[in-house]
């Protein structure tokens, strides 16, 4: 097998500026035969000219005359440059297809050598991908590739000897004003780079990974042509981004038009393992040819996408869904079930924490307090833990709903108790954190912040969580309630903390997510919204799922708060998301319980209730549960 | 320093001195386990190697402890920079970006936590101090250099969690209870290759732009680092090198040293000794963190 070139140019350490070499002026005339009209362009190794064939009298017959410099100051050396030269020529010579430019003549005169070629009316794709706006049609590109296959499938079925072209890539790649591509710059001469320590940058971007250590084969060809596609489908300069990372940034996430079986095509050519590509040009076209007839047997283009890539929004047309059961109580339902060992465990505005059968929705027994119960309730140690707007906390036991003890506290409790070491822990808006004995309500400590306590405090190793009215997030000792950091949001803070690794993750009014090291309470990232949060992070799996009273459902990634997508709802999202490995379910105030697909952030569906759902909806095995303001609990199947 | 005396008062601590790029040693307190402060020890050189006309290498080490009714946290910023360029390019690409980066953590994450204001919404969060220590770094590279670039591999300890920001080739590791993991990606060509096709070590040594950056400090658009983080247990430690080290000792001889010893300067000595009698031919840049809970009891060096 002889490669196409035999030694490598490179483009940082040899590239000529005009200035240092001197460009053959107009006018001048080469070996008595092709006179220099204008420079086309420069090279690594020289410019390249338009000439005319002085020979054809009658016609003005143009030519493209390539140039190569040779500096190389050792003759020895130097005479082995003009010796591959000629190689190449002779075999470049011997080549004839329609999508490589006919050789006429190649001489050498001093210093320099030269090639006469046919003459390529058009540009090359670099310059066409640099002067268009947007991206360029799919199907444009399927016929350029179609196109280049062909000439690399006559290049390796070559006899004697299969060529390789070794260095496809955008800029060699020639398009003229019939659309006929051709590929250019069979790579005249050029010198091995020297490998120095350090070299910056200059990654070839389009060059298959095994080239690096020597091995090149039709394969390798094949992939240049995969990230030349990708290059062109996406605008996504190889270059530019870290090597061999395209499976990172796969065609339709950066161009949503690009259809799936083409993105399959590209990628398969861009597999890093050689093997595992297409085995042949061939193969490839037939593939490439396959898309083009299914578009035209079908009518329309396949795998259109009008949505961009990060932003969702609710036109696609739900799936229809239905409730196995609901349950209607007296009042508005604005917390979150519990569920426990079967049984669901809710308060509402009419004064009762519910139990109920959670397959059917039975009633099991209720307990009334004073005032409205606006929290959801924890279970633990057969106890079922709330508090109420009556300013009481109760612990109410789960089998007959009796009541086990009672705590006073000096106003009125809208946050969800946490239990951890048989404390239980809450805040009420008397701005007091409660640490109690879960089993007989005696108080451990008190803290006392300066402002209502809404959220649901977060545990991990020996510290609580929190967050406050007063804007602050708290961190404090376990065993005695002493304060080991706080940090101060711009506004009150209503949304719980919840931890990630050993980050304290948590929305503020002042339209912020935050990051806090758990140690230390320092920021580690930000994420703004367009309004407050009023909602409490989920998370699963390295992503934080969070709505904004913006209208939007966000999902940021857990280490860095990056957005990964957003959904915009038709209003308000107030509760935290219920997510599984499939889907995110969140409640709006416009009315609706939200299912959309986990990855991507599209609607599934939406299933609408009779009024605000301000709480957030909870998930078992089989079945979602949520609470609205049309003063029923719901359950769906999952 | 002033600025550590002004807030900590005259009261005597074990405390490490800030190193200076070129400087071959650092002095590190003599403190033993009990009523140590600090969750690290911290040993550190840097030296010209064997080939080199000058050391390109830079680095910066400080750790901090504020004591007082509401106790800070430890604190502590550990930097390795290695640069590439012609002439004094290296030198100079390497001293900046320590220098940018490292006088920017301090005024955008040190200053306010010692400060003693409490964190608050209008700190800047640490992931975008680290990006823009970054952006500094690149473009102090840039304006004072022909083409010149630097790696960095730094470690921001909040207790016991480091925050990791790696540009380039230069690594960081964690040694756990025997057990050595690299944490950075080499950003080089020979980095990706073995990343993706599994080449060892040894196939890609052979290979002549295996040192070749995609991601350095000094590059015309300003590079994104990778930035992640760790939570350190009371018997893991942490070691930052220029490629002079880990392109001539093994992960083996890493692992061997930090058993051998518990002095952590000794360790960094026994490593340099070790990359020297291997050939290295390049700069060598170690810092080693030794945690505390550890140094007691040293085991017998490993055969």
């Amino acid at each position: 097998m002889s490669d196409a070139r035999s030694v490598h140019d490179s483009h940082q350490t040899q590239r000529l500026s005009l200035s240092q070499i001197e460009t053959l002026p107009p006018r001048t005339i080469l070996e008595e035969r092709y006179e220099i009209i204008r420079i086309i362009g420069v090279g690594g190794m020289g410019a390249v000219y338009q000439a005319r064939d002085l020979r054809f009298t009658n016609v003005i017959k143009v030519c493209a005359v390539k140039e190569m410099i040779n500096t190389t100051v050792d003759p020895r050396l130097r005479q082995i440059s003009v010796d591959n030269f000629s190689r190449e020529a002779n075999i470049l010579a011997a080549l004839n297809h329609p999508g490589i430019p006919q050789i006429y003549d190649f001489f050498t005169s001093g210093q320099r050598s030269y090639l006469v070629i046919e003459f390529v009316d058009g540009h090359n794709l670099e310059q066409i991908i640099n002067t268009k706006q947007g991206f360029l049609d799919e199907t444009q590109v399927i016929d350029w590739a179609i196109q280049i296959c062909d000439v690399l499938s006559y290049l390796h079925n070559h006899r004697p000897q299969p060529i390789i072209f070794r260095d496809l890539k955008p800029s060699n790649i020639m398009v003229d004003s019939h659309d006929r591509a051709m590929l250019v710059d069979f790579g005249i001469a050029k010198v091995f780079q020297s490998g120095e320590k350090g070299t910056m940058i200059g990654t070839e971007g389009y060059s298959p990974p095994e080239q690096y250590r020597g091995i090149s084969g039709p394969s390798g060809d094949i992939y240049a042509l995969g990230a030349t596609m990708h290059h062109l489908l996406t605008r996504s300069d190889p270059r530019t981004e870290p090597p061999f990372t395209f499976h990172e940034r796969l065609p339709r996430a950066l161009n949503p038009k690009v259809s799936p079986e083409l993105e399959a095509i590209v990628m398969k050519a861009l597999e890093y393992e050689p093997d595992n590509r297409f085995a042949s040009a061939g193969e490839m076209k037939q593939a490439l040819l396959g898309l083009i007839s299914a578009k035209s047997t079908s009518g329309r283009p396949i795998g259109t996408h009008t949505a961009t890539s990060l932003f969702r929004t609710g036109t696609a047309m739900p799936q229809d869904v239905h409730a196995i059961w609901e349950f209607v109580c007296e009042d508005e339902v604005r917390s979150s079930p519990r569920i426990h060992d079967g049984v669901l465990y809710a308060g509402a505005y009419d004064y009762n924490l519910y139990a109920l059968n959670a397959q059917s929705g039975e009633l099991l027994w209720k307990y009334p307090t004073d005032a409205g119960i606006c929290s959801s309730p924890a279970v633990w140690a057969d106890h079922v833990f709330f508090g109420s707007e009556d300013h009481v906390f109760y612990s109410v036991r789960t089998d007959n709903g009796r009541i086990a003890w009672s705590h006073p506290t000096k106003d009125r409790i809208r946050s969800s108790p946490r239990i951890m070491f048989d404390h239980v822990f809450f805040g009420a808006d008397d701005g007091n954190f409660y640490g109690l004995n879960a089993r007989n309500g005696r108080e451990i400590w008190t803290f006392q912040a300066t402002g209502p306590i809404r959220s649901t405090a977060c545990t991990f190793e020996d510290m609580v969580f929190f967050s406050c009215g007063d804007g602050n997030i708290y961190a404090l000792d376990m065993q005695t309630g002493r304060v080991r950091w706080r940090f101060r949001t711009n506004r009150q803070v209503i949304s719980s903390p919840v931890m990630y690794e050993n980050l304290i993750i948590v929305g503020s009014h002042d339209w912020g997510v935050y990051a806090l090291d758990a140690q230390s309470g320092f920021n580690v990232w930000r994420r703004r919204a367009n309004q407050a949060i009023v909602a409490t992070p989920t998370i699963f799996e390295d992503r934080v799922y969070i709505g904004s009273v913006d209208k939007t459902l966000y999902c940021l990634d857990a280490h860095s708060g990056r957005i990964i997508w957003k959904y915009a709802a038709d209003d308000q999202i107030t509760s935290s998301a219920a997510v599984t490995e499939e889907a995110v379910y969140f409640g709006c105030i416009d009315h609706n319980l939200y299912k959309l697909d986990r990855k991507h952030g599209e609607l599934v569906w939406r299933f609408q209730t009779g009024g605000p759902v301000p709480s957030s909806p909870v998930a078992t095995e089989d079945m979602i549960y949520v609470g609205s303001t049309d003063n029923r609990i719901y359950a769906l199947p999952l | 320093m002033n600025l550590f005396r002004k807030l900590v008062g005259s009261k005597p601590l074990h405390e490490n001195m800030e190193s200076a790029p070129g400087r071959s040693a650092v002095t590190s307190a003599s403190s033993q386990a009990a009523g140590d402060i600090f969750p690290f020890r911290v040993g550190a050189l840097t030296d010209r190697g064997l080939e080199r006309v000058r050391n390109e290498d830079a680095l910066f080490c400080m750790q901090t402890v504020l004591s007082a009714e509401s106790e800070i946290a430890p604190f502590g910023i550990f930097a390795i920079a290695d640069g590439l360029g012609g002439h004094e390019d290296g030198q100079i690409a390497s001293e900046v970006t320590i220098r940018a980066v490292v006088s920017y953590l301090l005024q955008t994450v040190y200053v306010p936590l010692a400060g003693g204001e409490g964190q608050n919404a209008q700190n800047v969060p640490l992931n975008e101090s680290l990006t823009q220590a970054i952006e500094l770094a690149n473009r102090a590279v840039r304006h004072n250099t022909h083409g010149g670039g630097s790696t960095l591999t730094a470690a921001i300890l909040f207790e016991r969690t480091a925050y990791i920001v790696h540009l380039g080739d230069s690594r960081a590791y964690l040694i756990h209870e025997g057990t050595v993991s690299q944490l950075t990606h080499d950003h080089s060509l020979g980095g990706r290759l073995m990343e993706i096709q599994g080449l060892s070590a040894e196939e890609v040594s052979h290979l002549p732009e295996r040192h070749t950056l995609y991601k350095a400090l000094g590059q015309p658009s300003v590079p994104e680092p990778d930035i992640h983080y760790h939570s350190l247990t009371a018997t893991t430690h942490l070691l930052l090198c220029s490629d002079g080290l880990w392109g001539f000792v093994s992960q083996q001889d890493i692992r061997n040293a930090f058993a051998a010893s518990h002095d952590p300067q000794e360790i960094c000595t026994r490593l340099l000794n070790l990359a020297l009698a291997n050939g290295s031919d390049d700069n060598i840049s170690i810092i080693v963190l030794l945690s505390r809970d550890n140094q007691a009891k040293p085991h017998g060096p490993r055969a």
